[in-house]
């Protein structure tokens, strides 16, 4: 049974849409990332599902229950705040309290749940403090014990991570995955990095200016990118444009971009293709034979960017035919030999070749 | 801190401040002299020093009751406008509908007016208005302490909006999600929060209503006056030592509510200075 069901959901601000028609579901268990740019809507369509904003149009379904019109308090839903938004004037424990005493649990019924959930978050120890002494892991931790605590239906995550510091964001990162899985809870969580996304979630939904551009998988999402936007947003991927000919994209430049995917345009139309810069390989030396010549795509370039990035160099090129391409050329222990301004040629398999639906 | 010659400006800075505690001080200094005279009239240099002056106040009985009255009209006025102060400046601070701004503006609008004629506004409503029904209005303490709310009002709507306005919106969303209906939201989580200038707002309401002579004049009835009132009949017929230990007692009551003000609130909070620590 689906845990959360957003049905068509519209906001708009003054004459803006915020949010234009979106429609997903999150399964129970399941962990989806809203991903996507600061004002594509992510927040607002979260912010809808807590009940802090109610929709103009659509209708949110939590538990199989139409809450569309009921307020935040009543929906099973809690929120986790990018600045925590702890209660600076209750200590630890009196925080993750909070929601158990507004549902009339006090007392001997709340304190074995409240113990248990400081124990699950490593906070039991400092349960005596206030917000203020607390790092901002530690307030991390309080703030998802206090949504918690009261089981909702749906935990709502707002960028928890974006205010700790890089590290920390990758130990959170796991330990929230774990959390979550171990709770078995329907989780919605909103970012906008896209790494953060892949890492966590079960699927990952891309907004732009107030609409869906894909749901899919981690995986699906960076191999099969729908839509133009998507490829460079996630993983930054070369875009190509060109007209599609014979089963080939054909760059204004001349390039012939060969795909082993059917291309979605007929002959003369125009087209966008994305290549992952991890699949275009960069040979410096000796010519490709014959036989890959006519499978692989195939040009010839010069370097005008070398970036070493640790367990790869991020290679800039200029292709004679006129596209820029990026590839990452991973590095074993002796440097390859990337300098700017060398002629090189890069190739990649036709496989690697993903058409996608241009921008309008 | 020893004064650095070479800092002419500085030391320039320090006496102008000194001068200026001195002409502020000076003559509530002068007051608490003269009310520790062991005489009847002011004669300098005094017969010698005793508490007769006190002992008589105490023991005169409209100063008690006016005393009486200051504090019951006061402490009414006081709880009355803090609880209208912060149901305004959560319309003020939260609510978003046309015209918020503008009535922020008429809330405040008392505070352009002077009191006197405000005080006489107030009189000749309560008055006409009281004729209008045929009951007395005017001159009740009821209608004083009206008069006394819509004295203290603005100031209480000031400080509990600039409270509210620095608690975290965030704060509030997030009980409602934990299950916290608004008015649960606000007890809970908002008022505790506000605290501080809820402190202050209270402590300036009544020290405003406690010492609001102006207004008080048209709206007190026979037999009925505050405090100010009184010391202001007594000064215009005779100037002596009991009187001065009335207006020493005044001092001292706004004296301890203002360190109160500043001890528990922050000088820096009421006057709106950033401290660079």
């Amino acid at each position: 049974m689906a845990s959360l069901r957003v049905n068509g959901v519209t906001k708009e601000f003054g004459a803006a849409a915020a949010v234009r028609d979106v429609s997903f579901v999150a399964d129970e268990g399941e962990f989806v990332s809203l991903l996507g740019p600061s004002g594509c809507g992510k927040t607002t369509t979260l912010r809808m599902i807590a009940g802090l904003l109610f929709p103009d149009a659509g209708t949110i379904h939590i538990a199989g229950t139409d809450v569309t019109a009921l307020p935040p308090y009543r929906r099973s839903a809690s929120l986790v705040f990018q600045n925590y938004a702890l209660f600076p004037h209750m200590t630890v424990r009196e925080n993750v309290a909070f929601g158990l005493r507004m549902r009339g649990f006090a007392g001997d019924h709340a304190a074995p749940r409240i113990r248990d959930m400081l124990d699950l978050v490593g906070m039991r120890e400092l349960e005596g403090r206030y917000p203020r002494q607390l790092s901002g892991g530690q307030q991390q931790r309080v703030a998802l014990a206090r949504s918690l605590v009261v089981q909702p239906s749906v935990l709502l995550l707002d960028e928890p991570l974006s205010n700790l510091d890089a590290k920390l964001r990758e130990e959170m990162r796991v330990e929230l995955r774990l959390l979550q899985q171990r709770l078995n809870i329907t989780t919605v969580f909103v970012t906008h990095d896209q790494e953060e996304a892949l890492a966590m979630s079960d699927r990952v939904i891309v907004m732009r200016a107030g609409s869906v551009q894909q749901d899919a998988t981690p995986t699906e999402l960076f191999n099969r990118p729908r839509t133009d936007f998507v490829a460079r947003f996630i993983g930054s991927a070369n875009v190509l444009e060109g007209t599609w000919r014979d089963g080939a994209l054909v760059s204004p430049g001349g390039l012939r971009i060969r795909t082993d995917a059917a291309p979605p345009g007929s002959d003369g139309a125009r087209g966008v293709v994305a290549v992952r810069p991890q699949n275009v390989k960069v040979a410096t030396q000796a010519p490709l034979s014959r036989q890959d010549a006519d499978r692989l795509n195939v040009a010839s370039a010069t370097i005008t960017l070398a970036s070493y990035r640790g367990s790869y160099w991020l290679c800039g090129m200029r292709l004679h035919s006129g596209e820029e391409i990026q590839a990452n050329v991973t590095s074993d222990e002796s440097e390859p030999n990337l300098a700017p301004g060398s002629d090189v040629t890069v190739y990649w398999e036709p496989r690697h070749t993903i058409p996608v639906i241009p921008d309008s | 801190m020893a004064l650095a010659p070479a800092n002419p400006a500085r030391f320039a800075t320090l006496a102008i401040a000194w001068l200026a505690y001195l002409v502020m001080l000076a003559p509530i200094a002068a007051i608490v002299w003269l009310s520790l005279f062991n005489s009847d009239i002011i004669a300098i240099p005094p017969p010698g020093y005793s508490l007769r002056s006190y002992h008589s106040m105490f023991v005169s009985g409209d100063f008690i009751a006016s005393f009486r009255l200051s504090l019951v009209v006061a402490v009414g006025a006081t709880v009355i406008s803090v609880v209208l102060g912060t149901l305004a400046s959560i319309g003020i601070v939260r609510g978003r509908f046309p015209g918020s701004g503008v009535l922020a503006s008429i809330f405040l609008a008392p505070l352009a007016v002077p009191a006197v004629v405000l005080g006489l506004a107030i009189y000749i409503f309560f008055f006409k208005a009281g004729a209008a029904i045929g009951i007395r209005i005017a001159g009740t303490i009821g209608s004083l302490l009206v008069a006394h709310v819509v004295l203290t009002l603005p100031w209480t709507i000031r400080f509990t909006s600039a409270g509210l306005a620095t608690v975290d919106k965030n704060l509030e969303d997030a009980a409602m999600t934990l299950g916290a209906p608004p008015v649960r939201t606000f007890w809970h989580v908002t008022l505790p929060l506000m605290r501080a200038s809820l402190v202050a707002a209270a402590i300036f309401a009544f020290l405003t209503s406690y010492n609001a002579l102006e207004m008080s004049l048209f709206l007190v009835g026979p037999g009925m006056t505050t405090v100010p009132i009184v010391l202001l009949q007594r000064v215009s017929w005779n100037f002596d030592p009991p009187v001065a230990a009335m207006a020493t007692v005044q001092v001292a009551i706004s004296a301890v509510a203002l360190i109160l003000l500043v001890r528990l609130v922050g000088a820096e909070r009421i006057f709106g200075v950033q401290r660079h620590d």
